[in-house]
């Protein structure tokens, strides 16, 4: 007998997308109003009801408890990031409906992938999401850059799943079976098998040396859409991949654990070294993620020494940080279209305070510097993965985001202290304005109010 | 003479991923050549898992290789219509040209 009710949310998304397929093609606004209304839902039944899902299934309450909280984090995400796209879009002249119908797809799959229990759904979820950022990719179709950033994301992230595909098929030859509870006990060809797997996983979540796509990908594809690439389905495959290593017990298997680590560590340098001489804002972002999927991976490395809630808030303050640095981009332009140099951003203090001001807290806070809430995501990173014994990668951690805060410092040098060469046009929008706003209030205040924040993630575990 | 085990299909499998790989890796001209090789590594990953289902005696492995017939096709009309897009805005489509992005 199958469940139905506990993929209700899921459900209830592909209802939402329907609906948006039909309506989208009479009215094109209607959409947006039908899906920020259908998420808005989505929320209040997780929050309120969200326990009730899962209480037939085989998962442990702090797995159901995880999977709950990401999904409310992505609704909140989606409704957010849909409302911002719009804005944009129509400033590009791109704004057609199946952009929305892409961003539901994407949250659809990570919906999929994160709840997912065998590596059958977990597949299923991974290439429903990618498929459509694929086509996000794309989707400025007159301009070459666009394009070329699909085909490239589109080739290496199809044999991306290739080696998914291979190295599932090696796992269910050895142990029969796809299910998680059920592999235990590895032999080699399975180590060979979850290897594949977890390059396929790094790949999606542009761990180094998986990353080569990552800046390119970021400087083609609109602007809009990169930033959904290093937010929303990001966060999703990092979430299957936390619960991948600890239901798999990859930490006990000593092969794959030093893979783990090395990844770790080259995604910590390679995040540094190669953003320290770019000159366009995208690829520098790009590789300012790399860095901070290190960080990550190092959570995901010492759990046992914290609770979800430490990986959630780092999760958290990264997402807040990146919508916040995006949304400032996006409101920025000049006479010939949006700014993509770094010297774009000459003179920004001069033109709007309350910019520059936001991209000073976004930046100090993604260097780690301390008043602001990223300092404390790194720091309770950091103090897990001594206790864990990772001596060698906490100091290359700590390393790296000394000479990351070089290229940070010297964007924020740009901003106060240099003149503008070109007059920048404000395009205020209510919208992004608010969000660039509340999100630089969030990263300030947890200092000196850090309750709220830190009782929601907890109070939301146990 | 030897009946065949299911060594033999997992080698051939193998082989097949291998060159679908190094086709991708080697391939120097055409991005439809990329698109066969993708489908050679997903074709690879289908034979595993069919033989593994027949001489497992497990059906799963089977129901496995139909999502991913259904997915490659997927995965194949949408390379193809980046591919068309392109095409429409380079007038080529070969490999070494797509390096307009880079540092």
């Amino acid at each position: 007998m199958i469940d139905f009710y506990s993929f209700a949310p899921e459900i209830f998304l592909l209802t939402l997308i329907l609906i948006s397929i039909t309506l989208g093609v009479l009215n094109k606004d209607a959409t947006i109003t039908i899906n920020t209304t259908g998420f808005s839902l989505l929320i209040i039944f997780l929050i309120f009801k969200g326990h009730s899902l899962y209480q037939n299934s085989l998962f442990s309450l702090n797995t159901i408890n995880l999977i709950l909280l990401s999904k409310i984090i992505l609704s909140i995400g989606s409704i957010v990031f849909i409302l911002l796209s719009r804005r944009s879009l129509k400033n590009e002249n791109l704004f057609r409906y199946e952009y929305i119908l892409f961003i539901l797809f994407a949250i659809l799959g990570s919906f999929v992938l994160i709840s997912s229990d065998n590596f059958l759904t977990a597949f299923i979820g991974l290439e429903l999401q990618s498929l459509s950022l694929y086509l996000m990719a794309a989707f400025n179709t007159k301009n070459l850059n666009s394009n070329e950033a699909g085909i490239k994301y589109f080739s290496l992230g199809a044999l991306s799943s290739g080696f998914l595909l291979f190295g599932i098929s090696m796992i269910y030859f050895d142990t029969a079976s796809f299910t998680f509870q059920n592999l235990a006990n590895f032999s080699t060809i399975s180590e060979v098998g979850l290897a594949l797997v977890l390059i396929a996983l790094f790949f999606k979540v542009s761990a180094a040396p998986f990353h080569i796509w990552t800046p390119d990908v970021y400087e083609g594809s609109p602007t809009i859409s990169a930033l959904f690439f290093a937010s929303l389905p990001k966060f999703a495959s990092l979430i299957f991949l936390f619960r991948i290593y600890h239901e798999l017990n990859i930490s006990k298997i000593d092969s794959l654990n030093y893979i783990f680590q090395l990844v770790c560590a080259i995604s910590l340098l390679v995040g540094v070294y190669g953003a320290i001489t770019q000159k366009v804002i995208k690829r520098l972002l790009a590789f300012s993620s790399i860095n901070h999927i290190g960080f990550i991976l190092l959570a995901i490395m010492s759990y046992q020494y914290m609770s979800e809630g430490t990986i959630f808030f780092y999760l958290i303050i990264y997402l807040v940080t990146i919508f916040g640095v995006f949304s400032v981009i996006l409101n920025l332009r000049t006479s010939e279209g949006e700014i993509t140099l770094l010297t774009g951003l000459n003179g920004l203090k001069a033109s709007s305070r309350s910019k520059a001001i936001s991209m000073l807290v976004f930046l100090f806070s993604l260097a780690g510097i301390p008043p602001f809430a990223g300092f404390f995501a790194k720091f309770f990173i950091l103090s897990a993965s001594i206790n864990e014994g990772l001596y060698l990668l906490s100091v290359i951690a700590v390393i790296s985001s000394v000479i990351a805060a070089f290229y940070y410092l010297s964007v924020i040098k740009n901003m106060f202290f240099n003149e503008s060469e070109n007059e920048l046009l404000l395009d205020n929008s209510k919208l992004s304005s608010f969000i660039f706003i509340f999100s630089a209030l969030v990263l300030t205040l947890f200092f000196f109010y850090p309750d709220p924040l830190i009782n929601l993630v907890d109070s939301l575990f146990y | 003479m030897s009946s065949l085990t299911y060594n033999h299909f997992f080698i051939l499998s193998l082989i097949v991923f291998i060159i679908g790989c190094f086709g991708l890796f080697l391939n120097r001209r055409n991005m439809i050549l990329i698109l066969m090789c993708i489908e050679i590594i997903l074709l690879a990953a289908n034979i595993n898992f069919v033989s593994a289902s027949v001489f497992l005696n497990d059906i799963n492995g089977q129901i496995f290789s139909i999502f991913i017939l259904t997915i490659a096709a997927a995965e194949a009309a949408i390379g193809l219509a980046i591919l068309v897009v392109y095409f429409r805005n380079k007038g080529e489509i070969d490999v070494t040209k797509i390096n307009q992005l880079r540092d």
